[in-house]
């Protein structure tokens, strides 16, 4: 598996009310929360983001509330992947589901980035490419790469829902 | 010898599990509110199923945009009534409380059982020597569908607490001190256990200690009961962290980081316009009590000061009303919301404007997590709360409150 894409940064310990702040959680449908993917961190995000962009950040990416809507929200706004040095595991789990692929750097992958600059992050080479350098990749689980591959662990419960997607 | 959670998930999935492995697992309680429950909801519409396998093991607590805060939330919950009609799901509380404090107030969680819960403060039913954990809504669709889950075995940490905690310093000093020790992602995919001091305090203590975990990342906490069967006390632990309790001051986390953790002393001074008492950490009893008691001994609040206190449970709300607190808190000029999240997730009942500064004492201060972007917010436990309410400003409870006053609170 391989992306490219512009890349935007943020920083460690990114938490799901800077994904989508709370205030809209109940106010806005399912389908609009894309309009207001990482506002909490940026106001002006859903206007730069585009199809295919990728998300590089620090430590910790998706900690705080469990709200599913936040993988949601990058979905809609088009995050193709994101790439942290590591995730907070309920972020990790509810992305598995729905098939947001997040890829763990194995050193801060903010160093190398400029927010904006093209990117490549390739999983069979396990590195993420800059203009400046190259992070090493962690080689994700197997499963993961399926259930990415599949369109996450829910698509693979809808084609079979008899069959726990784990058995 | 093996793990607490080792032990607790090896009886569920009936094969001896250790950390690191993957064990699918069967949860004795499966609890979802009216925000995860939604989800979860529409999940299992998307895989165009409504099964429930296990619906006499489903807890459904309506506590987060209670009463219904919008024509959207009031909808959805309607139709979760409506899908807890349908598949036989008794356990249905409405406007009651606090998921995490209704699941120890009603028994689902006790000594040794498994709960897993659409909402990342699971582990606070640590508090009462249950795992609790943490799941987001497909996770929950997926334990309503099989009534099982999978799961990566944790490892534990163990935070040892040695002494004891001096007056005018409580349980949430200690919880807020050891998330700044070790910091927002240390106990990323662990268990985090409290021994020592922990193990003799109060429940509600306990429980606010485990309810801080989640912050520290922590897919589950554990407070072993003092007493009780061998499979509930400390087993082994993958790694131990000391802590002398008897140098824990009162501390708050400044903006924009739980971890952020400071004495209040050094952000003596900063100016307050809003004080939120409540939430799933301190909106037990003894906490609006202790609010209560040592903002009345100040002489109230200052006059540019705020003050929303939510009781986390109707069961709160009922004592505090028949033993006069209630009645004082009215007098002093506090506005008391009906019992649940309140204005903890920056939805309704007090939320935050650009220029505000908020003293919490719930879990997170995350920019916008009460409302605006701009806001400030302060966690700190009940006392340095009511301190702040009263002076306007972040102050030293031990320097501003008589020693009566700290004394009631202190320890345990
Ligand atoms: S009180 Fe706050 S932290 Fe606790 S469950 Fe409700 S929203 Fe979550």
């Amino acid at each position: 598996m391989r992306w490219e894409g512009r890349a935007w940064v943020f920083g460690d310990n990114v938490d799901t009310d800077q994904i989508i702040p709370g205030r809209y959680l109940r106010r806005v449908s399912y389908d609009e929360l894309g309009r207001y993917a990482m506002t909490g961190a940026d106001p002006e995000f859903p206007e730069k983001v585009r199809e295919g962009d990728i998300l590089v950040a620090g430590r910790n990416f998706g900690c705080g509330s469990s709200r599913e809507q936040a993988v949601m929200a990058l979905q809609q706004a088009g995050i193709a992947c994101v790439v942290a040095e590591s995730f907070a595991r309920i972020f990790y789990r509810n992305a598995l589901n729905r098939g947001l692929p997040t890829v763990e750097a194995r050193e801060d992958p903010t160093e190398i980035v400029e927010d904006g600059e093209r990117v490549v992050v390739d999983l069979d080479e396990l590195v993420l490419r800059s203009e400046s350098g190259e992070v090493p990749l962690r080689e994700p689980p197997e499963f993961a790469r399926r259930a990415w591959r599949e369109g996450g662990l829910l698509e693979l419960a809808r084609r079979n829902p008899e069959r726990p997607p784990w058995r | 010898m093996a793990t607490v959670v080792e032990r607790f998930l090896s009886e569920k999935c009936g094969e001896r599990v250790e950390a690191g492995d993957v064990a699918v697992v069967e949860p004795d309680v499966i609890m979802l509110h009216d925000g995860s429950g939604a989800t979860a909801l529409r999940t299992l519409r998307e895989l165009g199923t409504e099964r429930v396998k296990r619906p006499d093991r489903v807890v459904l607590i309506f506590d987060h945009s209670v009463p219904p805060s919008s024509v959207e939330a009031a909808n959805r919950q309607n139709e979760l009534l409506a899908f807890a009609r349908r598949h036989g799901i008794e356990r249905v509380h409405v406007d009651e409380g606090v998921c995490h404090q209704i699941l120890v107030e009603r028994g689902y969680a006790r000594p040794g059982r498994v709960i897993f819960g659409g909402d990342s403060h699971t582990p606070t039913a640590g508090g009462v020597a249950a795992l609790g954990f943490g799941f987001g809504g497909t996770d929950m669709a997926f334990t309503l569908l099989y009534g099982e889950l999978w799961l990566r075995v944790p490892r534990t940490i163990r935070v040892h607490v040695t002494g004891d905690l001096g007056p005018g310093v409580t349980a949430k000093d200690l919880a807020l001190t050891i998330v700044g020790e070790l910091g927002a992602g240390y106990a990323d995919y662990a268990v985090l256990e409290y021994t020592g001091l922990p193990e003799r305090l109060p429940v509600g203590d306990r429980m606010c200690l485990c309810n801080l975990a989640t912050e520290a990342g922590a897919k589950s906490a554990y407070v072993p009961p003092a007493e009780g069967p061998e499979r509930l006390r400390p087993g082994d632990a993958d790694e131990t962290v000391e802590l002398d309790a008897s140098e824990v001051e009162p501390v708050v986390s400044v903006p924009d980081a739980v971890d952020r953790v400071r004495p209040v002393g050094d952000v003596q001074g900063e100016e307050i316009t809003r004080v939120f008492v409540g939430s799933c950490t301190n909106g037990r009893y003894r906490d609006i009590r202790a609010f209560t008691e040592a903002l009345d001994a100040l002489g109230g609040p200052d006059p540019n000061v705020r003050i929303v206190v939510v009781p986390a449970s109707r069961r709160v709300l009922l004592r505090l009303a028949r033993d006069g607190t209630l009645e004082r808190l009215i007098e002093l000029g506090a506005s008391v919301a009906p019992p649940g999240c309140g204005p903890c997730l920056g939805e309704h009942l007090g939320v935050l404007g650009d220029d505000d500064v908020c003293v919490s004492t719930a879990n997170r201060n995350f920019p916008g997590r009460m409302g605006s972007v701009e806001a400030d917010i302060y966690l700190a436990s009940p006392l340095t709360a009511a301190v702040a309410a009263a002076r306007g400003e972040l102050a030293d409870p031990r320097e501003e409150l008589p020693r009566t006053a700290l004394e009631r609170v202190s320890g345990s």
